[in-house]
């Protein structure tokens, strides 16, 4: 399967993020066409008849949320674009936001004549203050040809978008972290049902969208949903932007149709393992979750075909080990990023992580037992079924699996020997 | 009250005014304002985060408790420049280990510690999202790609240089 660039079409042309390279790529050509021939429920209609599926890692229907908040009639409504990437082995929104900012924005200009909203934040998590200044002057431009603003091109539609930084909180990626963040507020999850769609970003009719889903609106828009949905799998249609890291060949970011499998995006794409390293396993949907083995290589990357497989495809980060990788090691620097970020708002997450990380230590230090393992297995229970949102329920689906598939090597820290994995782990 | 002049210049308070302005909800104003407090004065004391309640309206304990929960966010004075090293997966299995201690060799301080002449800071953060070319090390606001041992030096000369 060969890479097909929808997304990454601009990415590493000249001077890319200039409003003057998109537009003569179809940049803003989608835009006026829904402003002058389509009405906003038609937006809705054709985004619904592609069957786009939020890229953020949940995977919920975006046609379906945008009609959801387009049926609310209270106002102002809110477009947020979720640029908080930060699920540890992802860097695909960093890709599109340093070299097509555009195509997010034309997004959510789109999502805003959709849904009824006039105003638009793109929360960028606070690291990538490079990314926030492009996206600030990429505004500009568009404000001084009429694409954002007030009555843009023309068409009586007031849309105008604000880039509001955040400051290292993993959390505040899950959708209502982030708007109590936007309010000013610390980053704690809030309880679900109401949704955003109907109570967000001030108690108001929200929509948010992740930056990928939203770059692939001006596609769909121009080309036709039916064109959209014959791209990738029926269930899980379009192109995937698949971040690709670890002890890969060629790390980066992979455009390709959902549904192409671990093994051809390791092996065709990202360069294969380094030299004389084989395959061991694979977190193909980053920290969050549950690791891939070799005879789990021709799965396919999918929201779908990963659940049946007991992970999940997540934002489509591909953290590829080869056989160097002390999975004990791997998981306990796992479990120490969920124990950090944990916002600390209840109590399974907040001190099972604790716990869960000081049993890995001890482990890690020789001084563990075979009993931990039934222990950690306890506490993951507890964990995964009784946290407040989705960051403690994902936190340890990379501990489960690891003592599932890689038990014999807990195992071998429970003798006198030690680690029983290579003592090389990283080549520096 | 705390009079503006006290903490923050005429420019400076114009600036704040502008970042207010942005937003309908004034609260939402308070991390972008707090990044910008940071950004001029190095550290959000408690001075500071008084000040900026008031300027917003809000009652104190809100900056304080946005300014205690963010990561990025210093309530007690760091080194001008902040070198921050990713631990996350695929910096630690591509080296970050050695990188980071390489830094604590080089600055001659633990993780969380500022030199003596107050230069440097060096942290441990998770996941930056340059997962494409680890080990990254971001200093200040800086990216650092595939970083060596070897080049942490280098690095850490051309911070020095600019203070």
């Amino acid at each position: 399967m060969s890479e097909l660039k929808v997304l990454t079409r601009n990415v590493n042309r000249p001077n890319p993020a200039h409003i003057d390279s998109y537009l003569v790529n179809e940049g803003y050509v989608a835009l006026p066409r829904a402003l002058n021939d389509m009405t906003p429920e038609d937006v809705i209609d054709e985004v619904k008849f592609s069957r786009l599926r939020g890229r953020g890692g949940a995977g919920f229907p975006a046609g379906m949320k945008w009609d959801f908040a387009s049926r609310d009639r209270r106002k102002p409504k809110y477009v947020i674009c979720n640029a908080d990437e930060g699920e540890p082995g992802t860097f695909k929104d960093r890709v599109l936001i340093e070299n097509d900012p555009h195509a997010i924005l034309e997004g959510m200009a789109l999502a805003g004549y959709a849904v009824g909203a006039e105003k638009g934040f793109i929360y960028i998590r606070g690291e990538y203050s490079e990314g926030a200044k492009i996206l600030e002057r990429a505004i500009a431009e568009a404000e001084g040809r009429s694409f954002l603003g007030k009555n843009i091109l023309n068409s009586g539609f007031d849309f105008s978008v604000t880039v509001h930084r955040g400051a290292g909180a993993y959390i505040c990626g899950e959708e209502t972290a982030l708007i109590e963040s936007l309010e000013g507020k610390r980053g704690q999850s809030r309880i679900r049902p109401p949704f955003p769609v109907n109570v967000g970003y001030n108690n108001l009719p929200t929509i948010v969208n992740n930056v990928e889903t939203l770059a692939s609106v001006a596609p769909i828009i121009l080309r036709g949903g039916a064109w959209y949905a014959s791209i990738g799998t029926p269930e899980c249609p379009g192109t995937k932007m698949f971040s690709v890291s670890g002890h890969v060949v060629r790390p980066g970011v992979y455009e390709l149709p959902m549904g192409v499998t671990l093994r051809e995006l390791i092996f065709e794409h990202a360069g294969g393992m380094r030299e004389n390293r084989s395959f061991k396993a694979a977190f193909p949907g980053g920290a969050s979750s549950a690791c891939l083995i070799e005879s789990q290589l021709d799965v396919q990357l999918d929201f779908n075909a990963l659940a049946a497989a007991g992970s999940m495809l997540g934002s489509g980060a591909v953290m590829v080990l080869d056989d160097t990788a002390d999975m004990v090691k791997v998981t306990h620097v796992l479990i120490k990023f969920f124990e950090h970020e944990s916002c600390g708002k209840c109590t399974p997450c907040r001190e099972g992580l604790f716990w869960v990380r000081r049993i890995l230590d001890r482990i890690l230090d020789g001084k563990g037992s075979e009993s931990d393992l039934d222990l950690l297995s306890d506490i993951c229970e507890g964990i995964r079924s009784t946290s407040f949102c989705g960051l403690g329920e994902a936190s340890v689906s990379c501990l489960v699996s690891t003592m599932e598939k890689f038990r014999h090597e807990y195992m071998a820290y429970f003798k006198d020997t030690g680690s029983g994995m290579p003592a090389v782990e990283a080549t520096s | 009250m705390i009079k503006s002049t006290e903490v923050f210049n005429a420019q400076e308070f114009a600036d704040m005014e502008g970042i207010l302005a942005r937003y309908d909800e004034p609260a939402s104003a308070i991390l972008p304002l707090l990044h910008y407090a940071q950004g001029v004065q190095g550290h959000l004391s408690e001075e500071v985060l008084t000040f900026v309640a008031e300027f917003i309206g809000v009652p104190h304990v809100r900056t304080f408790e946005v300014a205690t929960y963010y990561t990025m966010l210093f309530t007690e004075p760091v080194g001008r420049h902040l070198v921050q090293v990713c631990r996350n997966l695929s910096c630690h299995v591509n080296g970050s280990e050695d990188i980071l201690q390489a830094l604590k060799r080089e600055l001659d301080i633990d993780i969380g510690a500022t030199t003596s002449d107050g230069i440097f800071t060096l942290v441990e953060v998770e996941c930056i999202g340059a997962c494409d070319h680890a080990p990254a090390v971001m200093v200040d606001g800086d990216l650092h790609r595939s970083v060596t041992v070897d080049s942490v030096d280098r690095i850490l000369g051309s911070y020095r240089e600019k203070t």
